[in-house]
């Protein structure tokens, strides 16, 4: 199944080759008490540590075989040219919540100041504190206010979830649009790297998902279980109708696909994404925190003979479903912290469940799950562990902080 | 204890001898996102790692001559006398939700199954899981409403902190009266220490405070800033009406403490006690977090005739008055963070001014506060730096983590 496309991924567990990361900067310093609510964190890491845990996590893949890309590192190559990137610092600028025309001129004629496009990147992934820039001219009452506020750009920092902003799908991709406001710019990132990155402009990449489309999507939820069927999650974060949107034009257009099984999940924000409760680990093995089991229901999307997409509520039980739809005849699903209660709720929240699969049977995990890491070993996996003391803040695991670009 | 017997702590900085801390166990690891927020986690540390975090802090007590005392093997050793550990388990256990006949009877039929005390303590903290205790009858509307609860008693994740349940003063100890129910049977173990410890038990401690007392006080809020000044907060933990008591009874007694500052503090989580905000590092510096400068309204209360206290509303700006009772010229306040703002913010959050001195100009601090870390340094303070990736998940530092037991006069 090899491929020399810049982007394939038609499994959750193919051979891991090339990913997609962001390791953790200084908008990780930018969190304050008052801000983590909004800016989706419940704590706030010690960055010096959460790099040295990134770093860890980067050498573990490489190790193993996998090209590591760094999303800044391909912005800086895509923006070479000048009025490229005038036109992102345009586009970056709309994105912010900024009111006050005089301080978006200035704020881009700070931008564009910068000689090195890498000290750019940083500088708006990391925020810019409200004494950093001071206009002269004041014409409109937005000039004015704001003054309580710390931040002129608030910080990203959810960057290093690169899960989320895009997804890679077959030969194509979805590229998300994030339910939060504070997560939206994110996707300006990845929108100029998919057009205008030398790697990849050339490629006709089939985007099976715009920012553009009225309803929000994000790559968390999306799991891609076979060359044939997607999974895809009705979550706090993912809403019905953008699955409708991204499954009509995947199952239409794409030579591979058939099936879209939609998982509505409870909400709630332990439960973010369907990749927080749910994540494919070998052929025919599966993590799944138990407490979703009971509460969650399935439809499957298909197309039928006359190209008509139909609907099914599916009524079997979860594994009866998924052998179904994966041509199997059994399928094991490892519930995380072993079985509902105490073990699977804590574990749960520290993503266990969270899983990254780098081949059929080989994953990686976070060491503070150590009751559901015991238990993928008991079943014969091979379990390679990262620690998260601070990266685990941010309430994200290894399948949320790396997007497979290739894999086998 | 010290040669004459019995505790000793008359300042927040003299040498300390002996200190008492938790080793963080499994009641950490049944923390649950549902019940984070009642039992006052943000987060749920891994253990393991929070408990190599809290050797690393044990150990530099021990590199730098400070004998160090484990609350659970004090409590262990005062329950080896069983007339003592049955007394214990009763009141253990009507200090719980537990209530119903078949409930508590099983309860305490698993308590007596402990062959060691130090493993039934460490299950008494670690909170009862229901499937612990074999099954038992059913004789009431709780039995059956609460079957679908996961603990038949909760676990205890806040004992690491040390510093609340009681807090050394002078030769005494307030045995506080905590805020939540949550925290509330925490202060069960020190006092049967106090009371029936074979050594503790023995030195006829005297209390300026007791855990059955009205108002709400905690050791967070309690710092001694010299032999004649005490802090204490008004804060979300610490009612000003505890204060008053304490107040009291301290004075009533042959101790050398004649004034004590009463601070005003916001009542918000992120300032839950006076030491979340404000630490003495040497004799003249303290570390203090800019915002709570401009809220921070001070009183000051002394002595007066026939036992009444006498209060005053300080009006001098915090480095003058701090100067005046320390009897100083010059009172230096190291703002964490450096001054307002992110910075300071994000590293009060994470206990940049929760430090604990060893010493005189001497800490304990944790190392994700660089910036703050940096300024004290700058200021000449020695610092002993300590990783905390998990054990600030619980929202305290090295001083909510310790109790000193007996400090060197200054």
């Amino acid at each position: 199944m090899k491929s020399k496309k810049a982007l394939f991924v038609n499994s959750e567990i193919g051979k891991l080759k090339k990913v997609l990361m962001h390791r953790p900067g200084k908008e990780i310093e930018n969190l304050t008490p008052e801000l983590m609510e909004r800016l989706l964190f419940d704590d706030i890491p010690f960055l010096e540590i959460a790099q040295k845990e990134h770093d860890a996590f980067v050498k573990m893949l490489e190790t193993k075989g996998v090209e590591v890309l760094y999303l800044r590192d391909l912005m800086v190559e895509t923006l070479k040219e000048d009025q490229l990137k005038e036109k992102f610092v345009d586009e970056f600028i709309d994105g912010t919540k900024l009111d006050s025309v005089n301080m978006k001129k200035a704020l881009k004629e700070h931008f564009m100041a910068f000689k090195k496009t890498d000290e750019m990147i940083d500088e708006m992934i990391q925020g810019l504190r409200s004494n950093t820039i001071e206009i002269s001219q004041k014409d409109t009452l937005s000039d004015y206010s704001n003054k309580n506020y710390q931040f002129i750009v608030d910080p990203m920092p959810n960057l290093y979830f690169t899960r989320d902003p895009f997804s890679t799908i077959g030969e194509g991709v979805s590229i998300s649009h994030m339910q939060s406001t504070v997560r939206r710019r994110e996707s300006i990132f990845t929108k100029y790297i998919l057009n205008h990155h030398p790697a990849y402009k050339k490629e006709e990449i089939p985007i099976w998902f715009d920012p553009k489309d009225k309803f929000t999507l994000e790559g968390g939820d999306i799991a891609v279980l076979n060359e044939k069927v997607v999974a895809i999650g009705i979550s706090d974060r993912t809403e019905a109708e953008a699955i409708d949107l991204l499954a009509k034009r995947l199952l239409k257009d794409s030579n591979a696909f058939e099936t879209v099984l939609a998982f509505d999940i409870p909400r709630g924000r332990e439960f973010l994404h369907l990749d927080t409760v749910f994540t494919m680990v070998d052929h025919d093995t599966f993590i799944i925190h138990p407490d979703i089991e009971g509460p969650m229901r399935v439809y499957s999307i298909q197309k039928d003979s006359k190209g008509k997409i139909i609907f099914t509520e599916e009524q079997m039980t979860l594994e009866r479903i998924l052998a179904k739809y994966l041509n199997l005849d059994y399928i094991e699903l490892i519930r995380c912290g072993g079985h509902r209660g105490i073990d699977a709720s804590r574990e749960q929240w520290s993503n266990a469940t969270n899983a990254l699969a780098i081949a059929p049977g080989e994953v990686i995990v976070n060491a503070r799950n150590h009751v559901t890491n015991d238990l993928l070993k008991r079943k014969g996996l091979d379990v390679s562990i990262i620690s998260c003391s601070e990266l685990s803040r941010g309430h994200g695991g290894p399948r949320c902080m790396a997007l497979p670009l290739v894999r086998e | 204890m010290t040669e004459t017997g019995g505790l000793f702590v008359n300042s927040e900085i003299g040498r300390l001898k002996k200190v008492l801390l938790h080793r963080p166990g499994k009641e950490v690891e049944n923390l649950t996102p549902e019940l984070m927020d009642r039992l006052l986690f943000d987060d749920i540390p891994y253990l393991k790692v929070a408990q190599d975090e809290h050797d690393v802090f044990a150990k530099t007590f021990r590199d730098n001559g400070v004998e160090v005392f484990y609350l659970e093997e004090l409590a262990a050793e005062t329950l080896e006398d069983d007339e003592i550990k049955e007394k214990f388990i009763n009141q253990f256990i009507d200090e719980t939700r537990v209530k119903s006949p078949g409930r508590k009877s099983a309860l305490i039929e698993y308590f007596h199954s402990f062959k060691s005390t130090k493993d039934l303590v460490d299950k008494m903290i670690a909170g009862v899981r229901k499937e612990e205790i074999g099954a038992y009858e059913r004789d009431s509307l709780g039995d059956y409403v609460h079957d679908d609860y996961s603990f038949i008693t909760d676990p205890m994740p806040n004992l690491y902190f040390t510093r609340d349940p009681f807090a050394t003063i002078g030769t005494g100890i307030s045995l506080n009266k905590m805020r939540t129910v949550t925290r509330s049977r925490e202060t069960i173990f020190a006092d049967y220490i106090f009371k029936y410890h074979p050594k503790f038990g023995k030195m006829d401690i005297p209390r300026w405070y007791d855990r059955d007392y009205e108002g709400a006080i905690e050791g967070g809020d309690e710092l001694i800033i010299s032999d004649k000044v005490l802090a204490i907060g008004i804060s979300q933990r610490t009612d000003a009406k505890a204060i008053d008591k304490l107040a009291k009874n301290i004075f009533s007694h042959d101790q050398s403490f004649e004034t004590i500052l009463a601070f005003d503090i916001p009542k918000i989580r992120a300032f839950m006690h006076l030491d979340t905000v404000f630490t003495m590092v040497d004799y003249d510096k303290f570390t203090i977090h800019p915002e709570i400068e401009g809220p921070l309204t001070v009183y000051s209360i002394k002595k007066g005739n026939n036992g009444d206290l006498v209060y005053k509303e300080e009006t001098m700006e915090l480095d003058k008055l701090l100067a005046k009772y320390l009897e100083l010229d010059h009172v230096d306040l190291i703002r964490c963070g450096g001054e307002k703002g992110i910075d300071a913010s994000r590293e009060q959050w994470n206990d940049g001014s929760n430090t604990l001195a060893i010493a005189p100009g001497e800490v304990i601090v944790y190392s994700r506060n660089h910036i703050t870390n940096q300024l004290l340094r700058d200021k000449g303070i020695k610092l002993h730096v300590i990783p905390s990736s998990e054990l600030s998940r619980g929202r305290g530092g090295p001083r909510c983590m310790s109790m000193p037991l007996e400090r060197e006069s200054l």
